[in-house]
């Protein structure tokens, strides 16, 4: 995670840029996958700076489920 | 000596003296007997959130929810009238259950013209009426109109379908909001239609979880990431600048500088470089003049609204966005939580990123809270200890255990006198 993290992080906000420039229900399939590849960041993110491990700290076993999303 | 001022009694819990300031027990939350009580006297008695009318977008359209509180499921359709009803989802043939997709045991939802028995071709329309019995000669004496769905006490609040499974509701869904929570009325829930959704199984009371939603005196000790370690006071306390209690319901407001008008290293890089974070996006679309309900303490400058609607339902409205918190028991000791946050429908990719941003960090913070229920519950049930201190920054803790206490007892006095 701190690998994609250093890797993608410097040129994170170039990729929102990028992605910025289209319209939500017209974003090409090249710029649908930079903007997954951006959630995979705010994911991974969550990790490296905030609670610098892989799961929230005290989360134990708990599992909470994201069932919906708009999309893309 | 606090920030913000405490009423005349010197503290929110005594400004209500019937909340009494010693401390609690929590049986209510440990008891099977007391869980089976509580089904009936709330939960087969109080109007219950199930959902919004943004999700019954055309006639014919439906959900089903399970409620195990109830021991019911129930649809909740909108008729060709556009009214939305609710009812029993129970076939009046055998009893079978009427809707449901690939396991009966599951929710569904979807758009139909009316509503079919799989088991003998029963079919009712929107309106619950029996339409089509199949051989309906082979049977004696059978008037359609006797067989209708049963129904359920429906009604909407701001676009909130709420249901009461009370034979005849003692209050009517507006006497039971009351005027605190009428003070939303004005709020334009209906503009905020992006959402992202959750679901959770937790080993906790229904109570003991949502508890964690209404205090932030637990915000330093088990979130303490909220603020980045190099600018962390560890001696941080929080302290809400109003709360407010209105019958079975309660609010707190928090309050102070927004997030990101703070120096930068006070925010974490993704929250900077996304312009969104742990209090939701930094700017959200206009969506017109918000009510005055929403603060109701006429806090300056104002952070959150937080509304807790009795029995299971937490409405915490951040300005241009809000989320929305459901707590459903499945037994004594465990419940199914649903959750969703709710922006204005994204207008560009910038803004579905900041979107993105906010459902994360909250449900990362969440599973903090989530994390430590098993242990919580496990520990109440050990019943070493039952009288527990609450301070005055707990006070909706202590008002929620003891509203749930006090129509439990009131429900056990009718029932007495029924019996005697």
């Amino acid at each position: 995670m701190r690998d994609f993290y250093d890797a993608f992080f410097p040129r994170l906000e170039e990729a929102i840029d990028y992605c910025d420039k289209f319209s939500l229900d017209d974003v090409p399939d090249d710029a649908v996958n930079l903007l997954h590849l951006i959630y995979s960041l705010v994911m991974v993110a969550m990790a490296v700076e905030i609670f610098k491990q892989p799961k929230p700290t005290d989360s134990a076993d708990a599992v909470i489920t994201r069932i919906s999303e708009p999309v893309p | 000596m606090g920030r913000w001022p405490k009423p005349a009694e010197g503290s929110w819990t005594e400004h209500y003296p019937e909340l009494g300031t010693g401390p609690i027990s929590f049986r209510d939350s440990t008891s099977q007997e007391f869980y089976e009580l509580e089904r009936e006297a709330i939960f087969k008695r109080a109007w219950l959130n199930v959902g919004r009318v943004e999700e019954l977008p055309r006639v014919g359209s439906y959900f089903t929810k399970e409620i195990d509180a109830a021991r019911s499921s129930v649809i909740v359709v909108k008729g060709k009238d556009q009214q939305i009803r609710a009812f029993h989802n129970v076939c009046r043939h055998r009893g079978n259950k009427l809707v449901w997709n690939d396991f009966p045991n599951e929710e569904t939802r979807g758009a139909c013209r009316q509503f079919t028995c799989k088991y003998h071709g029963w079919r009712y329309d929107l309106e619950g009426a029996l339409a089509f019995v199949q051989q309906e000669q082979e049977f004696f004496d059978v008037d359609r109109k006797a067989y209708g769905l049963s129904p359920v006490h429906c009604d909407v609040w701001n676009g909130f379908i709420f249901i009461n499974f009370d034979r005849e509701p003692r209050q009517s869904l507006r006497e039971f909001l009351g005027p605190m929570v009428a003070g939303l009325d004005d709020y334009p829930f209906e503009k905020l239609t992006e959402r992202y959704e959750f679901v959770a199984h937790n080993n906790s009371n229904w109570k003991i979880f949502a508890d964690a939603f209404q205090e932030y005196y637990h915000v330093p000790s088990l979130h303490p990431q909220q603020v980045p370690a190099e600018v962390r006071d560890p001696n941080a306390g929080f302290e809400c600048a109003h709360f407010q209690i209105d019958g079975p319901h309660r609010m707190v407001a928090t309050a102070g500088t927004r997030r990101w008008l703070l120096p930068p290293e006070y925010m974490y890089p993704i929250e900077r470089a996304t312009r969104s974070g742990l209090v939701g996006p930094w700017r959200t679309p206009d969506i017109g003049e918000l009510p005055a309900g929403l603060n109701p303490g006429g806090i300056e400058p104002w952070g959150i609204g937080n509304f807790q609607i009795f029995p299971n339902l937490e409405i915490l409205i951040y300005g241009g966005w809000y989320l929305l918190y459901r707590y459903w028991p499945t037994s004594h000791n465990t419940h199914r939580f649903e959750a969703y946050t709710a922006f204005h429908p994204a207008r560009s990719v910038r803004e579905r990123i900041e979107h993105e941003v906010a459902a994360v960090v909250l449900k990362e913070f969440a599973l903090q809270d989530a994390g430590m229920l098993g242990g919580t519950q496990a520990a109440l049930e050990t019943g070493v200890v039952d009288e527990f201190p609450l301070n005055d920054q707990e006070i909706l803790v202590r008002h929620l255990h003891k509203v749930v206490v006090d129509w439990v007892e009131a429900y056990q006095r009718e029932h007495d006198l029924v019996r005697a």
